[in-house]
């Protein structure tokens, strides 16, 4: 037998396992630009919209179309809204009022081809945008006024 | 002249390490490229918040231009840095001007980023700082005091 064959197994498995965690690595990298995209786009959209419910809604879409994109599972995304004080409520939609979006997804922590996958680390990203004070339609006044 | 068989044991482990450690160097170097173009992303959107929130609209409506609140504009900038979950982690400094097409934001912000394999060279370092500058111009599209110009 040729010396050191029978560590030919090991070194494959050691092959395969380090190929697994470096594409989970990257895996993580590419969650959070998507997230960080989908939060920013998930705010621009609320920013236009006329009313809060409206716009969290396709802010929700908007987020959602984002994620979506790179074939990933819309299941273990979500999306949370607050605005400056930290209130989770629906405030009415007026100018100047800081609005906060927060988009998370869980990322498998171990995938394995045809297995599935193990545990989830959850990546997150915050956007914040103040409504524009000069903004058409909406109550409230400009914030220096 | 001597065999070279027996050196494949001494140029592996070499060589395994070099790998180690440049992959520890391009995690550490991934992860700051990463914090700065977030904390850019940051900076970017405070200032379009600042320059927009801080304008004296009585004062232009008044004719008088349009002139920026300096201290408007940093409270501004600190409440979307506690927007983006960042307060007290980022250090920020705000300049208001007048800028070739209008008044202007400047927003520098500065976070120190902690390394994960850095610190552990000897002589490494912990955090890293990071600094970027964003700023932004308030456009006046139509003269709001004399709208028949």
């Amino acid at each position: 037998m040729v010396g050191g064959v029978e560590m030919l197994p090991l070194g494959i498995l050691i092959f395969a396992v380090g190929a697994l965690v470096v594409l989970n690595l990257w895996a993580l990298v590419d969650a959070k630009l998507a997230v960080s995209g989908a939060s920013r786009e998930a705010i621009r959209t609320m920013s236009e919209s006329s009313a809060i419910e409206d716009g969290m809604v396709s802010g929700d879409a908007a987020a959602r179309r984002v994620i979506s994109r790179g074939c990933r599972t819309l299941d273990r995304f979500s999306m949370r809204w607050t605005t400056a004080d930290g209130s989770t409520g629906t405030p009415e939609l007026t100018r100047c009022l800081r609005v906060v979006a927060r988009a998370s997804y869980n990322v498998p922590a171990i995938a394995v081809p045809w297995v599935g996958a193990l545990g989830s680390v959850e990546v997150n990203a915050t956007s914040s945008e103040l409504i524009d004070p000069y903004r058409d339609g909406l109550p409230g006044v400009a914030c220096a006024a | 002249m001597r065999g070279e068989r027996g050196s494949a044991v001494l140029l592996l482990p070499a060589g395994f390490v070099a790998l180690l450690v440049l992959a520890a160097i391009a995690v550490d170097q991934s992860r700051l490229f990463a914090a700065r173009r977030q904390l850019l992303d940051v900076a970017a959107s405070a200032a379009n918040d600042a320059v927009a929130a801080s304008v004296d609209e009585s004062a232009y409506r008044r004719g008088e231009g349009a002139a920026l609140a300096a201290a408007r504009a940093e409270s501004e900038v600190r409440a979307s840095l506690a927007g983006h979950g960042l307060a007290g982690r980022v250090q920020s400094h705000v300049t208001t001007q007048q800028g070739p097409s209008g008044p202007q934001v400047i927003v520098r912000l500065e976070s120190h980023e902690p390394t994960v394999f850095a610190r552990l060279a000897p002589g490494g370092y912990g955090t890293t700082a990071i600094r970027v500058t964003a700023s932004a111009t308030f456009m006046v599209m139509w003269d709001l005091a004399n709208p028949r110009r």
